[in-house]
């Protein structure tokens, strides 16, 4: 069996030989450029930085079609380039830059199979300079919200829907509510802690492999399918702030084919904090 | 306190080659073998290393292309060729115990073993004194600071107040960090030197080292 939607993902292979395919841009996407992109990246690839290229810098929010438009002419990507995005921590943060580019509707985005870690460890090529490309004349064609939810109407398909499916892909601890972050996170915790009543707990990185790359068709289905997670249900992902589960949407809607995928961005950073929510949490 | 040497902590043995840039040290086996390693600032730098994974002896590598994956709790970077060559020899002993890497890293922390034809002062590498005084402009640059021991954890706490700041180490060291192991805190005024050590000893804890690099003060905690 193969993925559902293959043309979204490349392999490592395929890049070695085509590093300098025409429209073609490399994007690497970091948590911390500075151990990472800086460190040495694939070479031609420009860099998104996390934190400061995808994160509105007032409000909480990822940046507005504007900043998108700016973001993509200072990259030298056009609205027909082909964009190719990998990056550290098994392209978690790649991940959510690629729902991003799907959110202001970019054309054809695809993922690094592996990330910056198989590439590394397969031998190839890597550069230190930082390339630049001609400044092009993007336009956000049009906003596209089927993959992402908002509080209010998660509240409404909960009221609903009893047969949506909700799921946290963070970690145990936290989804028992032992802790309001990991620890290499401390700064955005939650006021309280626990999980969404409801939610099942599929830490997203049980959808890769050791290497980087994801599992199987078979063996993903395995991890959803049988914790209520299936293809005919309305499914919404959460994690703490929204990156964690823009990987598991990927993993949902690109390579199982589900239909209906959604990131709850506001994740427990808002849940966690609201006052007189319901919560369910482990008790001691 | 006192500003003390950049390099304090920092050691960088003088019989060594040295790709600075690329935080690789190689040491000359015979004419044409080096033992190739990670220099102590790239740990200092990316935290100590939790998997090593050398590519197999045989590979033919240009100068800048990968001779081994290197990860850490929050990086993931090659352990760039300093000349071209061949692989000859893995350690396999790192690659089971990655640890080993700092606890030894000029010694058994070695990762591979290079043959090669190139000369190393030829193709610009350093030793001695060149290379610690381009070492120093590199730290500093970087920010990078070596401590009396490798940190486990690492939290930057700034905040407007001292007791902010406090809390902040407390909320996290008794949480996360286990007996045995170190707090790197990156912190600044209105913390103060004094604050910092008297936090370890109302709190029972060790203080390892303490440095001040420019407005910011490090400090390495041991929970006991």
């Amino acid at each position: 069996m193969s993925y559902a939607h293959p043309e979204v993902l490349v392999d490592i292979g395929w890049l070695q030989k085509n590093l300098n395919a025409p429209n073609t841009r490399i994007v690497e996407v970091d948590y911390d450029p500075r151990l990472a992109y800086e460190q040495g990246h694939i070479p031609g690839a420009v860099l998104i930085d996390w934190r400061r290229d995808m994160n509105d810098p007032v409000q909480r929010d990822i940046i507005g079609p504007e900043a998108f438009e700016k973001l993509m002419s200072r990259l030298g990507i056009a609205n027909d380039t082909t964009v190719i995005l990998y990056g550290d921590y098994n392209n978690w943060f790649a991940a959510f830059a690629f729902w991003v580019f799907k959110l202001y509707d970019h054309r054809d985005v695809r993922l690094l199979n592996g990330g910056r870690k198989k590439w590394i460890d397969s031998g190839g090529e890597l550069s230190k300079e930082t390339p630049s490309y001609p400044a092009t004349s993007y336009k956000v064609p049009r906003i596209n919200l089927e993959n992402r939810i908002f509080l209010t109407d998660l509240l409404k398909i909960r009221a609903a829907n009893p047969n949506a499916a909700l799921v946290d892909v963070r970690s145990p601890a936290e989804y028992r509510g032992e802790i309001t972050a990991p620890p290499e996170y401390p700064e955005e915790a939650a006021q309280r802690g626990g999980h969404i009543p409801g939610a099942v707990n599929i830490p997203w990185g049980q959808a890769v492999r050791d290497d980087g790359t994801f599992k199987p068709v078979e063996e993903l289905r395995q991890l959803y399918e049988p914790r209520g997670v299936t293809p005919d249900k309305e499914v919404i992902t959460y994690c703490r702030i929204g990156e964690r589960a823009s990987h598991t949407w990927f993993v949902l809607k690109y390579l199982l084919g589900y239909k209906n995928v959604k990131v709850y961005d506001g994740s427990w950073s808002e849940w966690g904090n609201l006052v007189r929510f319901p919560i369910e949490k482990e008790q001691v | 306190m006192r500003e003390s040497s950049k390099l304090e902590d920092c050691p960088l043995p003088s019989e060594l080659f040295y790709d600075v840039d690329n935080d690789v040290w190689l040491r000359p086996l015979d004419g044409s073998t080096y033992r190739v390693g990670v220099a102590v600032p790239l740990l200092f730098k990316v935290g100590k290393l939790s998997n090593v994974k050398p590519r197999p002896v045989g590979t033919v590598v240009k100068r800048g292309q990968s001779l081994a994956l290197l990860e850490s709790q929050r990086f993931t970077g090659p352990l760039w060729a300093p000349l071209q060559g061949e692989i000859a020899g893995i350690n396999e002993s790192v690659v089971a115990e990655p640890g080993k890497v700092a606890e030894d890293p000029y010694g058994d922390g070695w990762v591979v073993e290079l043959k090669t034809h190139s000369d190393p002062i030829l193709a610009g590498l350093l030793t001695g004194e060149d290379a610690i005084k381009r070492y120093e402009e590199k730290i500093d640059r970087e920010g990078i600071v070596c401590l009396k021991s490798y940190p486990d954890h690492r939290i930057t706490a700034l905040a407007e107040t001292c007791e902010m700041i406090l809390t902040k180490v407390g909320d996290y060291f008794f949480k996360f960090v286990k007996p045995g192991e170190t707090l790197h805190v990156v912190t600044q005024d209105p913390a103060t030197e004094v604050d910092m050590l008297k936090w370890a000893r109302d709190m029972g804890q060790e203080l390892v080292d303490m440095k001040r690099r420019g407005k910011l003060i490090h400090v390495l905690y041991r929970r006991l």
